[in-house]
């Protein structure tokens, strides 16, 4: 460590002395090139961390890692290149990281009011996680297999047979751009675009396995996904009193993995599984129409915009067979046959749209009064053909037939949604003062598929801008909504009569946002916020106490200061907290079983209240300054976020009526959750030195520490042990199979060094990751 | 009233404003202009800065229309009387600073004239501009700040920051999409000149504008999860949280806003000395917990998949 601080010491000094020496570098001139000026910056440079003790370690590197690259090594951080053309042609090439697995390209040539072309590339790593282990092998893409004859039911064998590390658990999108905007004549532009996105590598998921005990194994989902999507619109108009847009998308998504199979980790018997097999995202398609039309300069200074926008979606992949265990038998036949669907329903032959209509009118009948009225309409359809299966399988385990003469029955869950909005702003001359009062109303018409087919909601708005001088304005905005359902019928009959699922429940809901920005003469300036937003689900028709959301609200409040020093630059600070808390109400239920002939549904000393609760505080502070002009520049930024997670819950009465006391006992909610915590602190700081006119230096020193803290996936181990009684076989391990994939703290404090040419442009913003 | 008589009423209206006569704006008068060179004499330094940027270089090196000859006095309007009386006259001229007298709407009808259409389209009506914003809120022209779309600040998550102070300290969250890292920004959800949704999204909703990155969850599936269909956001917040994936309350207590935990039982934690792991139903609470085994929670595409978990 002592070198390293050495070292930087070192370079502050030799910078130091620059500064001494230096005099102002003025840019140098553009170059001629080819009968136009090009002009650029290009850095060149690497990172080194400062000692071994100061990088992650290959296990704690997933958050660090989580969408860049963060690695050692030279690269090229930035270049931009310019180029003006004679005849008015302009191009430009945009580059980042090159070289490195988060690099970004991108070109562009334009001529004003002839023609844009842009081609990209960017590359954003997905890191899930750098700790994950998974026992057996996944030598064929998709398929993931234990021993034959399970090594043993012993957790500890399990897992000191070494599950081998899976570093890193990661996916990368590579994402291309292709696209020409050309203006035939003016108020006339056409667009045509390509884009392709490919995301490969694999990501945690899981697989019920069902038997014995419940069990479940976390495996890797092999992503290997291809997007494409070609669009076309044109916009007819430009600045005369019509205008038109109109568009055309198709987006296809193909996906070269179809479903997962893997072992299940217990020894079976009977019909148990001895693997489960998933279906992956199905391949599909979708072709998107939009046209808005505009007419201006109405009546009453008005303007109408109106949008049709249509969408239809496409999927018709193969289903997988019904399960591949060979040992569930329908009619004597093996049910792991694809051919044991039904002849109609081995592929979706999905066909669901959509429909979006808008009018939107504008107008400003007087001056200092502006009105607006918009209807809105947003509709789904489901033109699928009904699918229907005699039977299903649950977790490869168990068939699960339909009610004689009955069939399970492909349930769709189309929805429209009108929304309606009506304010009127009043602004008079030279008032400080302008108001807004508004009117919107929201209707959802579902279907008998879902509890509340109708829910209105309505909802008055006001808002008031204050000009208190012109270096000080307020804006705040007040909403009270409230939502009804026409009726609630549930469902899902097996759950809890009283629940009331949260988005369509009667709901009363307030808002409240206040943002006050204070620039008074001089270098100093406020921005002051504060936001409530509370929805209380407890009220109209719904019983009293509601089971599920009661109600929940999140608020913040905030603020930031910068002083600008004159033409050298600028300092900064912010902070803000939130607060945010759900409550909710449930209740513990348990089915009949031997041991508790009872069923425990409804038994209301059963219920329990969750109030889950987030607490966040984030701070920041930076500065850039021109320390000498044209020769020497420092920024930094640091950044820091304090978040805790607890949830807290609580019988309101103890648990009685059970079947034995034990039962009693084990319905108590009890006390807190350990909570979940995550600390952050960021740093980054940067001095450029302008060498010359053509070159300039830059060392960034970066800084990152990451305290977490989540009871859920700490020191989680593949085959991990539970306290309690179990019933297979006879040890305390429940027969699941995780990943173990829990992200570590870490500590990272690293070096960039760049060196910068520079022809006619001012190198960039010092830039912060 | 029923919905055909909503739809044909708002047809009736629209019909009858697009019919009615229109009127024209009166045009503007052209005189009391100073010329670009009584502008350089004071204000060097901006024009050199101007310059580098692609409007600077398209105004004062390669106009193509009157309004670009005119170069500093294209935006700012006539100053042969400011320039004459050594600056100290201001009147007729709109600086674009936060003290300019001129109303919002007419400083944006300067930049409208020439960048209406396109995004703009819906500008009118659209959230920030009946709230009085104006374009150099978010825009600056006079010198190369951003890498794109001449932003105030470096970055559209800054600038979009100035008033969603909260949304932009959401993106340092936990869980978060890669804005902060600069592999996406506001405007890759958002467009925020106006679109057909409240909330400025590019797409007609909130699940199309996820779909557009996020094409495998666009189904359609065999089974639908009702609430996924409708909208993401009732269980993300594509800005940021404090929960993985983005959720806006952790597992299982987000399912549980609409499940009840029927043969589901989830019991608290409970310590344990040995491994830091407990609870009787541990299942239900550790590692992914309702995901463990409800993977294809946003639906599925298997004739076993009713619940999800193939």
């Amino acid at each position: 460590m002592t070198r390293q601080i050495r070292t930087i010491a070192g370079l502050l000094a030799w910078i130091g002395v620059f500064t001494l020496m230096g005099v102002s570098r003025p840019l140098s001139a553009q170059v001629p090139f080819a009968g136009g000026t090009l002009s650029g910056v290009i850095d060149v440079g690497g990172r080194a961390f400062l000692g071994t003790s100061n990088k992650p370690g290959d296990r704690a590197w997933a958050r660090f890692g989580e969408y860049t690259n963060m690695y050692d090594g030279g690269y090229l951080p930035n270049a931009h290149l310019r180029f003006n053309s004679a005849d008015k042609i302009f191009a430009e090439v945009r580059a980042f990281d090159i070289g490195r697995s988060d690099q970004q390209f991108s070109f562009t040539a334009y001529q004003p009011n002839k023609f844009t072309f842009d081609v990209s590339w960017n590359q954003t790593p997905h890191l899930y996680s750098t700790t994950s282990q998974l026992y057996g092998g996944d030598a064929q893409i998709g398929t993931f297999g234990l021993p034959a004859v399970r090594p043993t039911t012993d957790p500890t064998i399990y897992n000191s047979n070494s599950p081998y590390l899976v570093n890193p658990v990661a996916n990368r999108w590579d994402a291309g751009r292709v696209a020409l905007k050309v203006s035939p004549k003016d108020g006339w532009d056409v667009r045509a675009e390509y884009n392709r996105t490919k995301k490969q590598g694999n990501r945690p998921m899981g697989m019920s396995m069902g038997s014995p005990g419940s069990n479940y194994r976390e495996i890797l989902e092999p992503i290997d996904q291809i997007t494409q999507s070609f669009k076309i619109s044109q916009s007819i108009g430009g600045k005369s009193r019509y205008q038109l847009l109109m568009g055309y998308d198709l987006s296809i998504f193909s996906n070269a993995v179809d479903g997962v199979m893997a072992d299940n980790p217990q020894a079976v018997t009977g019909t148990a599984p001895t693997a489960g097999h998933s279906a992956l995202a199905p391949e599909n398609l979708a072709h998107m129409f939009n046209l808005t039309g505009t007419a201006a300069q109405l009546p009453l200074k008005t303007r109408l915009v109106g949008t049709v926008a249509y969408s239809l979606w496409k999927q018709d992949q193969a289903f997988l067979p019904y399960t591949m265990n060979p040992l569930l038998l329908s009619g004597g036949l093996p049910l792991n046959d694809v051919a044991q669907l039904p002849a109609d329903a081995r592929s979706l032959e999905g066909d669901q749209r959509t429909l979006n209509l808008q009018l939107a009118a504008t107008s400003r009948p007087v001056k200092g009064v502006n009105v607006s009225a918009k209807y809105r309409r947003y509709k789904t359809m489901d033109e699928t053909p009904m699918k229907e299966f005699p039977l299903e399988v649950v977790s490869d385990r168990s068939i699960a037939n339909a009610p004689a003469g009955t069939f399970f029955e492909r349930e769709t869950h189309p929805y429209g949604r009108q929304l309606g909005r009506f304010d009127v702003g009043l602004h008079p001359t030279g008032s400080p003062v302008s108001f807004k009062l508004g009117w919107n109303w929201e209707r959802w018409n579902r279907t008998e598929t879902r509890e509340a087919p109708i829910t209105n909601e309505h909802q008055p708005r006001a808002a008031m801008d204050l000009e208190v001088t012109q270096y000080a304005v307020l804006r705040t905005s007040f909403s009270r909504s409230w939502r009804r359902y026409s009726e609630y019928t549930p469902v899902m009959t097996v759950e809890n009569p009283a629940l009331r699922r949260f988005d369509q429940s009667d709901r009363d809901q307030n808002r409240l946002d206040v943002v006050s920005q204070i620039t008074p003469p001089g270098p100093l300036g406020f921005t002051l916020t504060y936001n409530l937003a509370k929805n209380n689900y407890q009220v109209g028709q719904n019983p009293n106490p509601v089971y599920g959301v009661s109600d929940d609200q999140n608020w913040g409040i905030g603020g930031d200061v910068s002083y600008a020093l004159t033409d050298r630059g600028s300092l900064f600070a912010g902070y803000q907290r939130e607060r945010v808390t759900w409550i909710q109400r449930s209740r513990f239920r348990q089915a009949a079983s031997g041991t508790n002939p009872i069923p425990q549904l409804d038994n209301t000393s059963y219920d329990w209240v969750s109030n889950t609760e987030d607490n966040i505080h984030t701070a920041n502070a930076g500065l850039e300054i021109t320390l000498v002009p044209d020769k020497l520049e420092l920024g930094g930024l640091w950044v820091y976020t304090n978040a805790k997670t607890q949830v807290s819950t609580t019988n309101p009465t103890t648990p009685t009526g059970g079947n034995n006391a034990a039962q009693n006992l084990s319905a108590v909610a009890g006390d807190a959750w350990q909570p979940v915590t995550r600390k952050m602190h960021r740093i980054n700081g940067s001095l450029r030195y302008r060498v010359a006119s053509n070159w300039s230096a830059t060392v960034t020193y970066g800084f990152q520490k990451l305290n977490n803290s989540d009871w859920r996936t700490d020191g989680l181990v593949p085959a991990y042990i539970f306290t309690g009684t179990s019933t297979y076989p006879a040890t305390n391990w429940n027969g699941d199979l995780s990943l173990g994939g829990g992200l570590q703290p870490y500590r990272a404090n690293y070096i960039i060094v760049t060196l910068g040419y520079n022809i006619g442009m001012t190198p960039h913003a010092l830039r912060f990751r | 009233m029923t919905d055909r008589s909503i739809h044909y009423t708002i047809a009736a209206l629209a019909a009858l404003l697009i019919l009615a006569p229109g009127r024209r704006l009166a045009a503007q008068e052209q005189n009391g202009y100073a010329g670009q060179e009584a502008c350089a004499q004071c204000h060097q330094n901006q024009i050199e800065s101007f310059s580098q940027t692609k409007m600077g270089s398209l105004f004062l090196k390669h106009p193509e229309n009157a309004r670009e000859q005119r170069g500093c006095e294209g935006c700012h309007g006539q100053a042969k009387l400011h320039a004459e009386s050594g600056g100290e006259v201001k009147t007729g001229l709109i600086t674009f600073k936060k003290d300019d007298p001129t109303p919002v709407e007419e400083r944006n009808q300067t930049c409208l004239e020439c960048h209406s259409g396109g995004n703009r389209t819906m500008w009118a009506g659209a959230a920030h501009e009946s709230r009085d914003v104006a374009c150099t809120n978010c825009h600056t022209l006079m010198k190369q700040v951003s890498e794109r779309n001449m932003l105030k600040y470096a970055t559209a998550m800054e600038t979009c920051g100035q008033c969603h102070a909260q949304k932009k300290n959401q993106m340092q969250r936990f869980a978060h999409m890669p804005v902060r890292e600069g592999k996406m920004d506001c405007n890759s959800c958002h467009q925020p000149h106006g679109t057909a949704t409240d909330k400025l999204l590019v797409a007609n909703n909130v699940n199309e504008t996820c779909y557009s990155c996020h094409t495998e969850k666009r189904g359609p599936y065999l089974w639908e999860h009702a609430p996924v269909a409708e909208s993401c956001s009732n269980c993300h917040d594509p800005h940021g949280t404090n929960n993985e994936k983005q959720l806006v309350v952790p597992r299982p207590r987000l399912c549980q806003r609409c499940h009840d935990e029927t043969q589901h039982p989830t019991r608290p934690y409970v310590a344990d000395a040995t491994n830091n792991m407990g609870g009787t139903n541990s299942r239900f609470l550790f590692s992914r917990q309702c995901s463990n085994c409800h993977f294809n929670i946003h639906g599925s595409n298997h004739p076993s998949g009713v619940t999800f978990t193939r």
